[in-house]
C-alpha cells in the first residue's frame, strides 16, 4: 500500500501510527496521509488495538524471572579474573568521571545502581508493592512528569519499598493502552543529566536527573521512542523545592494481596482525552477519522 | 543450564568487528524476548521455555554461522520460529486446555490495561488459534516485537516481499475469523415460524 505521492508511507507506517511506534519525524506526514485516507486508517487503528493487546497481554514475560535451565552455565573458575578487575576499574574511572565532569551527561556508579533497581521491581512480578509510612513520607514530594504532550495521561503513582530508600513509580497510559512507568527517587546531588539510554537485564530504561531527582524511563516501545519520552518528561518536571504546592496525587496504597494488580486503576482523573500517541498537532489532526 | 559445557570464548567486540562469535552474555540479555515470543505462540509456561532452550542451545551449536552484520535478536528469532514450525502439532496445541489458567495468572497480575480489552484480547487470541502457523507467527511476531518489514523478513527467514504478502493476508484471515465469531448464527426454526 504505497502511495505514490508519500512512497515513504506504507500501511505497517499506519499502524505504527496508532501503536506509538513511527519516529517522530514521519508523524506528522503519516497523520496528515490518514487524514485523507479514512478507510485506512480505521483498519489501521483496529490492527494497532489488536498488536497493543496482544502486546500487553504478554508483556509480563519480558520481566519474569528467568528459569536457571535457560541461564548460561557460568565456570566456577575464575579464568576470567583479568576482565573483571578491567571492569572494576572502569568503574572506578566512571566514577571518578562523574565526579570530575560534575554536571555532564555521564551517569555514575549510583545512577547504575539506581538503574538495576528498576529492573527488580518490574521483573519480579510477586514484588511486594506497598506504602508505609516512610516511603509515603519519603517519595511523596517527588514532581511528577508531564507526558501528555506526546499523548500520555497520568494514571497512578505507586510508592515501591525497599531499601536503601524507596522509588515512587509512575504509571501513564496512551490512548491505545500502552503503558509506561516513571521511576523517581530523590537524590542528593542537585546535578543535572541528560537523558541517556542503557540495558538492564533485557529491559531497556532512559535515565536522567534533574532538580535532585534521579528518573528512569521504562516501557514496551521502541528505544527510539523510549527516548523521545525521556526528553518530554524531562524538560517537563518542576524543581520540587521552588514548587512545593504540586505534591498531591493520592499515593496507591496497594495491599499485600493486591500487590500484584500492579495498581493501573486510576488514583487521579486527569484527562486521558487523548486520540494518538502523536505529538499535539498529530494527535487533533486524526481525531475525526 | 542450555550451554552444557561451554568453552568461554573471548568477548565479542562487535563494533571492532574482531570476531563473529557470540558471547553468552549476549544471548542471555534476548532471553526475556526469545520467552516472550514463544510464550505468544505456544502460551504455555513449560512448552514455551523448552522451545527458548532448544532455541537456545542450537544456537550456540550454530554460533560460528551467526554474522555480526546483523541483529543477534533476529537471527535467535529466525531459529525459534524454525523450531516451533517443525514442532509436532500435538505438543503446541496441547496449550489448549491451559490458556484458562494462563489468563487467570495474568489477570492477577494485573497486564491489562482494562477489562474490556483482555476480553478483546481473548478474542483475538482465539481467533489467532485458528489460522495457519505461518499466519500465527507472523502475526504475534508484529504485536510483540514491532519490527519493520526488513527485520521482520530478516526474523522469519524469509523474502521482504513474502513477509509483506503473508502479513497481509494473515490480517484478513484474522479479520474473517473475528468477524464470523461476532456474528450472531441464525436460527433454522426462526426462518419457518
Amino acid at each position: 500500500m504505497a502511495d505514490l505521492q508519500h512512497p515513504a508511507i506504507d500501511y505497517e507506517c499506519c499502524v505504527a501510527f496508532y501503536d506509538d511506534a513511527l519516529p517522530a519525524v514521519q508523524m506528522a506526514s503519516v497523520a496528515r496521509w490518514l487524514r485523507a485516507n479514512p478507510q485506512i486508517a480505521a483498519r489501521a487503528r483496529r490492527d494497532a488495538t489488536r498488536q497493543h493487546a496482544l502486546r500487553q497481554h504478554f508483556e509480563h514475560v519480558l520481566y519474569d524471572p528467568v528459569p536457571e535451565r535457560l541461564q548460561p552455565a557460568r565456570r566456577k573458575s575464575d579464568s576470567r579474573w583479568p576482565g573483571r578487575v578491567g571492569a572494576g576499574a572502569a568503574v572506578m574511572v566512571a566514577a571518578f568521571c562523574g565526579w570530575w565532569l560534575g554536571a555532564h551527561s555521564m551517569p555514575g556508579v549510583g545512577a547504575q545502581r539506581f538503574a538495576s533497581r528498576i529492573g527488580m521491581p518490574s521483573r519480579d512480578q510477586n514484588v511486594q508493592r506497598v506504602v508505609d509510612a516512610e516511603a509515603d513520607t519519603s517519595a511523596a514530594s517527588l514532581m511528577r512528569p508531564d507526558l501528555s504532550a506526546r499523548g500520555y495521561s497520568f494514571v497512578a503513582r505507586t510508592v515501591l519499598h525497599g531499601k536503601p530508600q524507596p522509588l515512587t513509580e509512575f504509571l501513564y497510559r496512551n490512548k491505545v493502552g500502552a503503558q509506561i512507568r516513571i521511576y523517581a527517587r530523590p537524590q542528593p546531588e542537585r546535578l543535572t543529566r541528560t537523558p541517556r539510554l542503557s540495558s538492564h537485564g533485557g529491559v531497556s530504561l532512559v535515565q536522567w536527573r534533574e532538580h535532585g531527582i534521579d528518573y528512569a524511563l521504562a516501557g514496551p516501545v521502541p528505544k527510539s521512542s523510549l527516548e523521545a519520552l525521556a526528553k518530554t518528561a524531562a524538560g517537563s518536571g518542576l524543581d520540587p523545592h521552588s514548587q512545593s504546592t504540586t505534591r498531591l496525587e493520592p499515593v496507591n496504597r496497594a495491599t499485600p494481596l493486591a500487590a500484584g494488580r500492579d495498581t493501573t486503576a486510576p488514583v487521579v482523573g486527569e484527562s486521558a482525552a487523548v486520540d494518538s500517541p502523536a505529538h499535539g498537532e498529530g494527535v487533533g489532526s486524526t481525531s475525526g477519522l | 543450564m542450555f550451554f552444557g559445557e561451554p568453552k568461554w570464548l573471548p568477548a565479542v567486540d562487535l563494533r571492532q568487528g574482531k570476531s563473529n562469535l557470540i558471547d553468552a552474555d549476549m544471548i542471555e540479555a534476548e532471553i526475556p524476548h526469545l520467552r516472550r515470543y514463544a510464550r505468544a505462540l505456544v502460551r504455555e509456561r513449560e512448552a514455551a521455555d523448552d522451545l527458548v532452550q532448544d532455541a537456545l542451545e542450537r544456537a550456540w551449536r550454530k554460533r560460528f554461522l551467526w554474522r555480526p552484520s546483523g541483529r543477534l535478536r533476529s537471527w535467535l528469532f529466525r531459529i525459534l520460529y524454525r523450531l516451533y514450525l517443525d514442532r509436532r502439532p500435538r505438543l503446541l496445541r496441547a496449550h489448549h486446555n491451559l490458556i484458562a489458567l494462563d489468563d487467570i495468572r495474568v489477570q492477577l497480575s494485573g497486564h491489562m490495561a482494562s477489562h474490556s480489552m483482555s476480553l478483546h484480547c481473548q478474542d483475538v487470541l482465539r481467533a489467532i488459534d485458528e489460522l495457519s502457523k505461518e499466519h500465527r507467527a507472523i502475526l504475534l511476531l508484529v504485536a510483540m516485537e514491532q519490527p519493520g518489514y526488513q527485520e521482520g523478513a530478516h526474523m522469519l527467514g524469509i523474502p521482504v516481499g513474502t513477509y509483506r504478502s503473508r502479513l497481509s493476508r494473515a490480517r484478513k484471515c484474522l479479520d474473517d475469523r473475528l468477524v464470523a465469531d461476532a456474528t450472531p448464527v441464525a436460527d433454522p426454526e426462526a426462518g419457518d415460524g
